[in-house]
């Protein structure tokens, strides 16, 4: 029998760093999950990106075990380290903060294909130029 | 710091990515982002559409910086709001007792390998003659005893602890590895941690298990160990495989007595023949590995 799913939570944590301060230690005891158990599992899986970003979606089950997958690194991280940015701009329509061209915005396409099973290459393209415009990143051909 | 300022804001899934990006630009180490709605008892895994309504969460130190951190993130907020609807984020207080704590209401005695019994130290078992208990508190240290790289490493040891064998614990975290050598007959015993924490937890356990005279605790590392301790009767390492591929460049075989014998964990089975590479380069010889699950224990020796 299949198990019954009670939460799924995604962390976005920095590869490799994972510690059972905030946000892991708040957002993952209160469903009762070994804390460090978590940290080591993560943290062996991604200490070969130390750097990135990468997202860890955990499914927490009815009796208290639970799995976890990682995920492609947030679009908009993606776009930060294109643009060579550290931050996305507070006022993005006036103010511009960096450049992104098209062959980049593919490049993070086809490392965002892999976690959506029907979208389209174009319809991603256009969603990934949609997020940067929104952090007042350019797009250039 | 023991008090954090946990901000939340519902928002739909479109939103949510835009929402994560300023939390991670404020809050501490990263974001939680949880599914709303999701009844217990009622989806099967496999079967979770795709969210709705997602809370994205993020933790701010309580100290004097938070306020403006607040203002910031607010008006981060309204600027996405001229995009996706964005309400007003929530703040509630949270102090780090709540999650220290909230874990073990959920952590048991476990049963590992032929006789090895760890519980919680609040949880009395009955016990058989032949059981070998360990009573922890592993706080906010590694090494609880339900973590497969945990219970491979105590397989292992009750197959090849030495009896009155000199032992070194690498990475002791809780001390969970190193009172279980004391208790299969070894000793002296080191056991050290990079971590301060991780020493003071250890001393309360080797207390609270009555191996105190056998075991000693110290902060340290590989360094200190080789400038300071003649070679061991039986290393053991829990750490994880990068970390041990490191060491192995810095000496890390020489901590075994010629003929002695060595325990490796904290290895992904895709990264176990790395890992034997690396011990063959610092002179072991790798002999058996244990697996459970995708983990892996790698066990060596070292030629006479």
């Amino acid at each position: 029998m299949a198990k019954k799913i009670k939460a799924v939570v995604t962390l976005q944590l920095n590869a490799g760093k994972a510690n059972p301060a905030p946000p892991v230690g708040p957002a993952l005891a209160q469903h009762g999950i070994n804390l460090m158990g978590f940290c080591k599992e993560y943290n062996a899986r991604t200490s070969a990106r130390i750097g990135e970003i990468i997202p860890a979606e955990i499914t927490i089950f009815s009796d208290g075990s639970f799995k976890f997958e990682l995920k492609s690194p947030p679009t908009t991280f993606l776009i930060m380290k294109a643009a060579g940015i550290q931050k996305g701009s507070s006022r993005p329509n006036t103010e511009k903060v960096g450049k992104i061209t098209r062959k980049q915005i593919r490049d993070i396409a086809d490392i965002k294909l892999k976690d959506m099973n029907t979208a389209k290459m174009e319809s991603i393209m256009l969603q990934i130029e949609g997020t940067a415009l929104n952090m007042g990143v350019e797009v250039t051909d | 710091m023991s008090r954090w300022i946990e901000v939340s804001i519902s928002v739909d899934g479109e939103a949510a990515e835009a929402a994560a990006e300023l939390f991670n630009r404020y809050g501490y180490q990263g974001v939680a982002i949880e599914h709303e709605g999701i009844e217990p008892e009622k989806i099967d895994d496999g079967d979770l559409p795709p969210p709705t309504r997602l809370t994205v969460r993020a933790y701010l130190p309580e100290d004097d910086r938070a306020d403006e951190s607040k203002r910031q993130l607010e008006a981060g907020l309204g600027y996405l709001n001229m995009m996706y609807p964005m309400p007003q984020p929530t703040y509630a207080i949270v102090d780090e007792q709540d999650w220290a704590e909230a874990w073990k209401a959920h952590y048991h005695p476990v049963r590992i390998g032929r006789h090895v019994l760890i519980r919680p130290l609040w949880i009395d078992v009955p016990l058989d003659e032949s059981d070998i208990e360990i009573a922890l508190d592993p706080g906010m240290a590694f090494g609880t005893g339900t973590h497969p790289t945990t219970q491979l490493c105590l397989e292992a040891l009750e197959d090849v602890t030495p009896r009155g064998g000199t032992v070194l614990d690498l990475g002791t975290g809780s001390g969970i590895l190193a009172i279980a050598a004391a208790k299969l007959g070894a000793g002296p015993i080191l056991a050290v941690d990079n971590d301060p924490i991780a020493v003071k937890v250890t001393l309360e356990n080797l207390e609270q298990n009555g191996v105190a005279d056998k075991v000693v605790a110290a902060e340290g590392s590989l360094e200190s160990v080789l400038a300071s301790h003649p070679p061991f009767d039986l290393i053991v390492v829990n750490i994880l495989a990068r970390v041990i591929i490191a060491m192995c460049a810095q000496g890390l075989g020489d901590t075994v007595k010629p003929g002695g014998y060595a325990v490796f964990s904290g290895i992904i089975l895709e990264q176990a023949d790395d890992v034997e590479a690396a011990l063959r380069q610092t002179g072991l010889t790798p002999t058996k590995r244990r697996q459970q699950s995708d983990w892996v224990v790698i066990e060596a020796s070292k030629p006479v």
